[in-house]
């Protein structure tokens, strides 16, 4: 994950001063499956390069970045999805296995598998008084 | 002129009360939000790229239409049956969006890909549509 300041560079700068680029929270899907969660972000023609998921203590904190700027001689005339970051983060329940969280890019979507921990079978003596 | 490339209005109001009917009308529609593609127009020329974002979405649940200078790219992005979702922020169901072009289009100039969520159209204008120079006779 690049920081801000490398993330404006990139930017081609023309007649215009460079501008930093705005933030947007991602439009997100969340499934219950039996034994996961998955997290559905929603990120098309973003650069996986640029693009960083972390898990910190409980939190999951996603960026990622999409620059579209025309390619030269080409004009943008109308614009609904252009240049952006974004920012996501997400708590995650206790009850996911941290060790076995999977994250994936396919076709626009970043996909966060989040497995469920395994509940343990323990035999709980009863005392008799 | 540039500006005649956005979402035809009338259509955009019918679309509008359509879905709103929709969500009104179909069971457990409270918690489905509709998936509406954002589009991206891009000129250069005698040529147009016309990209919307269609995350998730399979060549299969696409289709693009060319009528009267109307661009039309509708679709589906169908619900996982079977799983419970918790939070609907993408969007599901049937979608419809329809740009009007600046000019008209040589039919078979139109070429469409599909990379990472991004559907690309690139379209060239018409050899009759292009203006031509005609050629002044001094008798």
């Amino acid at each position: 994950m690049k920081n801000e300041k490398e993330l404006i560079e990139t930017e081609p700068s023309t007649q215009e001063e460079t501008r930093v680029l705005r933030s947007l929270s991602p439009a997100i899907e969340v499934l219950q499956r039996e034994q996961e969660f998955e997290v559905l972000v929603s990120l098309p023609g973003v650069d996986v390069e640029q693009t960083s998921v972390e898990l910190d203590e409980q939190v999951l904190k996603i960026h990622a970045s999409r620059l579209n700027t025309p390619q030269e001689g080409w004009e943008m005339v109308y614009g609904e999805f252009e240049s952006c970051r974004f920012e996501e983060t997400i708590q995650v329940p206790r009850t996911v296995d941290q060790e076995r969280i999977d994250v994936s890019y396919e076709k626009g979507i970043l996909k966060v598998t989040l497995p469920l921990v395994e509940p343990e079978r323990r035999e709980i003596p009863i005392r008799i008084h | 002129m540039f500006y005649s490339l956005i979402d035809n209005h009338l259509f955009k109001e019918l679309d509008h009360m359509n879905r709103w009917m929709e969500d009104i009308f179909q069971p457990g529609a409270l918690r489905s939000k509709v998936f509406n593609p954002v589009v991206n127009v891009q000129r250069k020329d005698d040529q147009i790229l016309v990209e919307a974002a269609v995350p998730g979405l399979n060549q299969e649940d696409l289709e693009i239409h060319l009528k009267d200078g109307v661009l039309v790219i509708s679709g589906e992005r169908k619900r996982e049956e079977g799983v419970e979702t918790l939070v609907n922020g993408i969007g599901t169901g049937r979608f419809r969006r329809a740009l009007r072009l600046p000019f008209r289009v040589d039919e078979s100039s139109l070429d469409a890909d599909l990379k990472d969520g991004v559907l690309s159209i690139r379209l060239v204008q018409a050899q009759e549509d292009k203006p031509r120079r005609i050629e002044i006779k001094v008798k």
